[in-house]
């Protein structure tokens, strides 16, 4: 992935050349990328760009793939109406 | 190996930390900045990065004000865009008692000769409230504004940084070695020591397991609040809402009324508060509770800030959530109010925590005055107010 106009997050609009930047700024580990760059922070919560955000970090920071933690991941799984979180037992229905 | 000379470390690397070591570096001091995990991962991560200062107890909104001032021009300062917008906020109720407390308020805030409004029966009829009843009463702040906590903290990371500050993350404090009621140097668990007369406890909920080092009682807990995030919706004209609870909370007013809905959100301590960030999510809160260092979401509080938040805005409720999660305030289980200063009888021993819900608002006025008294020795306010000797001898 030589192209840094790339967009890596797409939920979110992340380019490549946005999570290099932060990464050049000196931050190391998945969880520092996601809130500076809001990359996996969108609708799909970092399902589609999890793991090329984490290939890129272990490239420009030296880190093993495996090595690096994965972004603290968060309910719901899925996205969920407002409506439907405010009736969520079922004797309020 | 020989020790390692600075002449401040700083425990804690969340946005009082930072701000207290950006400040240090900018007069030329030598800091060292203690991090046990990593920058931003405590309270300065989980808030909703609100200057919701129109609800602040009327000793907290001088500095608030002042931490607003610092705000304003901090992004050009840093070199980096905190994402700081004025953007005012409204105070929103419907319930019938509270409006002679919203009245108070307004009296209260017009006499510090702020700029807030109390919306007139034209005013409360044109808010859009959907199939609901307008509000019984509205302040609005002119003043109030929001910010990115990750990058306010980040921010005032990387300056410091660039001035000299050392910062090192993974390094938990085992102990704090101390001569003769005097600061002398602070070693990891690591088992590296660092020699520095002077030692600031900015931890926030962590802050009474770094005051035990010293044999000092730092009366501050963790209260968990929980946060839904929304998807991106259009801009709202009014990106910063909060209701009425805050303020009977505040004055430690009765719900009034037999209102199931009303029993259930004291119970689990629930007061609205949304915010719209520039990305266009919503951020609904809020919740306090005493849970310990359990950081996670309970469904209880998730559907009753859900419920809450759609009796205001029913329209609401298509809008999905993509994300919950829980943090910890820390909070000053004497009085919920800072801790700030210096330590009585502990000579190079600095307090700056206990923030509760008011850390992001309150820290840039927090690490200038930090700053100020320890290298000048006096400050450019007063902080009688929050000084640990408020426990020792009330006044």
């Amino acid at each position: 992935m030589k192209n840094d106009d790339l967009v890596i997050c797409r939920c979110e609009e992340v380019t490549q050349a946005d999570i290099k930047e932060v990464i050049s700024q000196g931050v190391t580990r998945m969880n520092e990328v996601k809130r500076l760059t809001r990359a996996g922070m969108g609708l799909c919560q970092g399902k589609t760009c999890g793991r090329l955000v984490t290939g890129i970090l272990a490239r420009e920071t030296n880190q093993p793939l495996q090595e690096l933690k994965p972004p603290t991941s968060r309910p719901p799984t899925r996205v969920l109406p407002l409506g439907i979180l405010s009736r969520t037992t079922q004797d309020d229905d | 190996m020989m020790a390692k000379k600075f002449d401040v470390g700083v425990i804690g690397g969340g946005i009082i930390g930072c701000a207290v070591a950006y400040y240090l570096s900018r007069s030329g001091t030598s800091v060292v900045l203690f991090e046990k995990n990593h920058i931003c991962s405590g309270a300065s991560s989980a808030n909703q990065g609100g200057l919701a200062i129109q609800v602040f107890d009327l000793k907290t909104i001088p500095l608030a004000l002042a931490s607003a001032e610092l705000y304003r021009g901090l992004s050009d300062e840093l070199g980096y865009d905190i994402e700081y917008h004025e953007n005012g906020s409204i105070l929103v109720t419907r319930d019938a008692y509270q409006v002679p407390v919203l009245r108070r308020r307004y009296d209260e805030l017009k006499g510090m000769g702020l700029d807030v409004d109390l919306w007139d029966d034209d005013q409360l009829r044109r808010f859009p409230c959907g199939d609901t009843e307008p509000f019984l009463s509205v302040i609005e702040s002119h003043f109030d504004g929001q910010v990115n906590p990750f990058r306010s903290t980040y921010g005032f990371a990387f300056a410091a940084k660039r001035q000299g500050v050392r910062i090192l993350t993974n390094a938990s404090v085992a102990q704090i070695k101390t001569v003769k009621r005097r600061i002398h140097s602070v070693v990891l668990e690591k088992g590296e020591e660092f020699v520095c007369g002077n030692v600031v406890c900015a931890a926030g909920p962590w802050s009474r397991q770094i005051g035990q080092m010293v044999g000092l009682d730092i009366p501050v807990e963790p209260q968990r609040g929980q946060i839904i995030v929304t998807e991106q919706v259009a801009d709202s004209e009014y990106p910063y809402i909060l209701d009425g609870d805050y303020l009977t909370t505040a004055y430690g007013i009765k719900p009034e009324g037999e209102d199931e809905a009303a029993r259930i959100r004291h119970a689990l301590g629930i007061g609205g508060s949304y915010a719209q960030d520039p990305a266009g999510n919503w951020t609904i809160g809020s919740s306090r509770d005493m849970a310990g260092f359990v950081r996670t979401n309970s469904p209880d509080v998730l559907k009753g800030m859900a419920r809450h938040l759609l009796s205001f805005f029913p329209g609401m409720k298509d809008i999905n959530c993509i994300r919950f999660f829980a943090g910890f305030r820390p909070y000053c289980v004497k009085d919920g109010h800072p801790i700030l200063g210096r330590a009585p009888d502990l000579s190079g021993f600095y307090i700056a925590t206990g923030h509760a819900g008011e850390g992001i608002a309150l820290a840039p006025a927090t690490g200038k005055l930090i700053a100020e008294e320890i290298t000048i020795g006096k400050t450019s306010l007063p902080m009688e107010n929050f000084r640990y000797e408020r426990f020792v001898a009330p006044h």
